[in-house]
């Protein structure tokens, strides 16, 4: 489901992995798109400031689909 | 409001061995591009086996009373994780090589977070009018308690030492530190650890024990949070919205903390300043350093309005405000 929240998270992990929305293919893995923890917890804290929320350490991870994560945080942010 | 503590000198000073990327990959699994894509760091100075913190201290300190014009201080603030010895406190040192006399001198301890709670300290002294000028020095000899076969920490630390002379002034001049916060949460305290060699485990179990060890994704976390938020607190006190920063200059740990803290706050990357890729993260020297570093280039320059702010083991943390001072 893309809702405007999850368009915006896209456009955080494409921000903070320095590629564009059109090179995240949301059935790869954090590992495959090549994303590291560290990218992984700018999001998470790009999403904090944003939204208020915060995202326990750990919630997202490398083994993790990119649309398994933008479904993740759509119903922790909802 | 009473007298203010005015910054009127800066040095600072790194060991001579540069040692790259490259030479951490070629003794563990590493490469120069994992370091550099995790943390921005391309090099670090080392100090050869002999060289203790004192050795970087004075130095430090001469070039920061240089800087100052002046010839004698009331008292000496070192700020360090890596004194010369367990006890005594290594500043009586520095101050007595440095020719200062019988001067009031003490460590502070607060890792990365030590050269702006040796501010502080400082600063108070010149508000109670117990010293007119105080020379405040951070330097590490950081490599010592590095394990330099654990990937995960061996490349990101560096060696070296900054200083300030800090004199009884006017809030009102250039260079007088404007705002304070400095805050701390001892529930973190195993974040960034040296487990053994304290009271606590005098030996350890093994080897491993006596060097440092870090949480590296909590440390992110964290690091970027307090920091984003101790400058908040810190500008709203100084009265300075975000957009009157000219330059964040904070503690250089990894270049991706940095600008995430920028990004916290709402200020334009470019206005971080950024040395790690050169020094590696100096822990308590960081900022010195990188304030010397950043006036030497001329990118901050009097009257420019600078934030400091750091993170660190503890877990503490602080930030500071100050025009940059005239030349002395």
């Amino acid at each position: 489901m893309d809702t405007a929240t999850t368009t915006r998270f896209l456009e955080l992990f494409a921000e903070k992995a320095e590629l564009t929305v059109d090179e995240l293919d949301p059935g790869l893995t954090f590992d495959e798109l090549g994303l590291d923890s560290l990218h992984l917890m700018e999001v998470a804290l790009a999403v904090q400031k944003e939204y208020g929320v915060a995202i326990p350490e750990g919630d997202l991870h490398h083994e993790q689909t990119l649309r398994e994560a933008l479904d993740y945080l759509d119903a922790r942010t909802r | 409001m009473g007298r203010a503590a005015v910054l009127t000198g800066i040095g600072s000073a790194v060991p001579d061995r540069v040692v790259t990327n490259d030479a951490f990959a070629a003794r563990m699994d590493t490469s120069d591009e994992w370091i550099r894509s995790r943390t921005g760091i391309r090099e670090r100075r080392l100090v050869e086996p002999g060289t203790a913190t004192s050795d970087l201290a004075v130095l430090a300190g001469s070039r920061a009373m240089k800087s100052a014009g002046v010839a004698d201080v009331d008292a000496v603030v070192l700020a360090t994780t890596t004194p010369d010895h367990p006890c005594p406190a290594t500043a009586p040192t520095v101050a007595s090589r440095l020719g200062l006399g019988a001067v009031a001198a003490y460590d502070v301890a607060a890792v990365c977070s030590g050269f702006l709670y040796g501010l502080a300290s400082a600063a108070g002294m010149i508000a109670l009018g117990t010293a007119e000028r105080v020379l405040v020095i951070a330097a590490e000899a950081f490599s010592t308690i590095i394990d330099p076969d654990d990937r995960a920490t061996a490349p990101i630390f560096g060696d070296g030492a900054g200083a300030v002379v800090l004199a009884a002034g006017e809030q009102s001049q250039r260079g007088a530190l404007l705002g304070f916060d400095l805050g701390s949460d001892g529930a973190l305290a195993d974040l960034i650890i040296v487990p053994a060699g304290g009271s606590r485990m005098k030996t350890g179990a093994s080897p491993s024990d006596h060097f440092f060890t870090m949480r590296g994704q909590a440390v992110f976390k964290h690091a970027v949070l307090r920091m984003a938020e101790s400058s908040r607190t810190v500008l709203a006190r100084t009265g300075w919205p975000v957009d009157a920063v000219d330059w964040l200059v904070g503690h250089q740990a990894n270049v991706r903390i940095l600008r995430a803290v920028a990004d916290q706050l709402g200020l334009p990357r470019e206005k971080a300043f950024v040395n790690v890729e050169r020094f590696g993260n100096t822990a308590a020297a960081s900022i010195p350093i990188a304030l010397d570093d950043a006036v030497a280039a001329g990118l901050v320059n009097p009257g420019d309005r600078v934030l400091l702010t750091a993170f660190g083991g503890g877990a503490s943390w602080g930030a500071v405000t100050l025009e940059w001072p005239d030349p002395a």
